[in-house]
């Protein structure tokens, strides 16, 4: 089987690996942090005490930030972290680590995942017996192969994706990158659709 | 085993022997781009060098190109940035307590007071987007223009000619006019007299048409219309201080074919 050059030998572009990288973990930030301004904290808005004849500093108000139960000034709201990223770029980036794996020979092509029994241990013998593999992502067709994907649960070394769900993080993560060979040509499709139809 | 087992790719392993033979130098992996992997010679060498690292992309030696991002300034953080204490004000004064109003002189007559008005601005006035006939022309030469056929605003527009803003029109200019060497029939808003001359000269012709701005809008975005269940309206004519400027009106929807300039009359 021959792989496409224009998908799998590209020049490797780090700076664009890590531009798909930050974008890919900016976006999945949740975002869900809040704090409470002055308008915010629960308490009233007097004047604690005169603001001359008594000794102490001046205050308008018990909740500024330099009180305790104050509010936090410039503190962090509820926000989208994402940034936007352009589709050429992200294609390129994963292009540039398919190239990668393959230029290392840690991308590995099955005929299909047909496996015999959906044991745990089955698999775990299999990738003890490939040599210098930590951790291994395993890109199956659209619908994941059900015996496969109890057989890899409870495996903390090895994921399965569906072959939509391939993307460049998920490969950086994983230092071994296995395809069954209608993923190839579907990734190939994938990378040779106009981005602007 | 798993069934149907067939490695198609394990280059590393055959070359792995010769590792201890060459000491692991460090691959520098530039930002920007790795020649060598773009052509399959040279990359048995590569491999080797390749061995020194344990793969070429790991998460933890990620940068983007130098020079590509940069730090902002904040301002009043210490002593050490530059830009601490009085942060970039200089020494009290209403400049560094507050804001004063931009283009203020101290209630002496602001520039912008002193100086006379001028003009008027015409409703109008048509702008026309410029292309030139080297862009045309090499546009034609990457295949995306068919030079058989009428090439009008709308295929300029569609091939990225142009671009997405047409305002009034396009005007057809000379800048690489050199490169027109076969016939080619254009109809556009306005030509320069160079650029007229290049057409003509390569055997081709144009033809300066009207179309106002609903009917601009027809000829680019017919879709448009259809989306509103709208007919396309009919072309109008142009009114008379531009009848001068134009030879005909424009044709809805866009044409195909070029309309030939009438045959000099027999004497």
């Amino acid at each position: 089987m021959v792989l496409a050059g224009g998908v799998f030998d590209v020049p490797i572009r780090k700076d664009l690996v890590h531009r798909v990288v930050r974008w890919q973990l900016a976006k999945r930030q949740q975002g869900t942090h809040s704090t409470k301004t002055i308008s915010e904290v629960s308490g009233t808005g007097r004047k604690p005490w005169n603001q001359k004849g008594t000794g102490r500093a001046r205050h308008g108000s018990l909740r500024g930030p330099q009180f305790r139960h104050g509010a936090t000034m410039h503190g962090p709201k509820p926000r989208s972290h994402a940034i936007k990223l352009q589709k050429k770029v992200r294609r390129l980036g994963l292009k540039s680590e398919l190239s990668a794996r393959t230029a290392e020979g840690k991308l590995i092509v099955f005929e299909n995942f047909d496996i015999a029994t959906h044991k745990t241990k089955h698999i775990a013998s299999c990738m003890s017996q490939m040599d210098d593999v930590k951790k291994v992502l395993l890109v199956d067709d659209d619908s994941i192969n059900e015996k496969l994907k109890m057989a890899t649960k409870n495996l903390h070394y090895v994921n399965v994706l569906p072959s939509i769900g391939l993307n460049l993080y998920d490969i950086l993560r994983h230092d071994t990158l296995v395809m069954t060979k209608a993923d190839v040509d579907k990734i190939v499709e994938r990378m040779h659709t106009p981005i602007n139809c | 085993m798993l069934k149907n087992f067939t490695k198609f790719i394990s280059t590393n392993r055959s070359l792995r022997p010769l590792l201890p033979l060459h000491p692991p130098s460090p691959i520098s992996v530039h930002n920007g781009i790795l020649g060598f992997f773009g052509g399959s010679h040279g990359a048995g060498v590569v491999r080797m060098l390749a061995m020194g690292y344990s793969s070429l992309l790991n998460l933890n030696d990620l940068q983007d190109s130098p020079g590509r991002r940069k730090q902002k300034t904040r301002k009043g953080r210490g002593i050490g940035s530059g830009k601490g204490k009085t942060a970039g004000r200089g020494h009290k004064g209403q400049k560094a307590r507050g804001t004063h109003k931009c283009g203020f002189e101290g209630g002496q007559t602001p520039l912008r007071r002193r100086l006379p008005k001028r003009g008027f601005t015409n409703q109008f006035s048509l702008t026309f987007q410029p292309i030139g006939l080297g862009k045309i022309a090499k546009l034609i030469n990457a295949g995306k223009i068919d030079s058989s056929e009428l090439i009008t605003m709308k295929t300029l527009k569609d091939t990225g000619a142009v671009g997405k803003q047409i305002e009034d029109g396009v005007r057809l200019m000379g800048r690489g006019a050199e490169e027109i060497q076969w016939p080619i029939h254009l109809e556009v808003s306005r030509v320069t007299v160079r650029a007229k001359e290049a057409v003509e000269a390569a055997g081709g012709s144009v033809r300066k048409v009207h179309y106002n701005k609903l009917g601009l809008r027809a000829l680019l975005k017919p879709e448009w219309f259809e989306k509103k269940r709208r007919l396309l309206p009919r072309p109008a004519r142009p009114p008379p201080k531009i009848r001068d400027k134009v030879d005909s009106i424009g044709r809805l929807p866009a044409p195909t074919k070029p309309i030939p300039f009438a045959p000099e009359p027999e004497p």
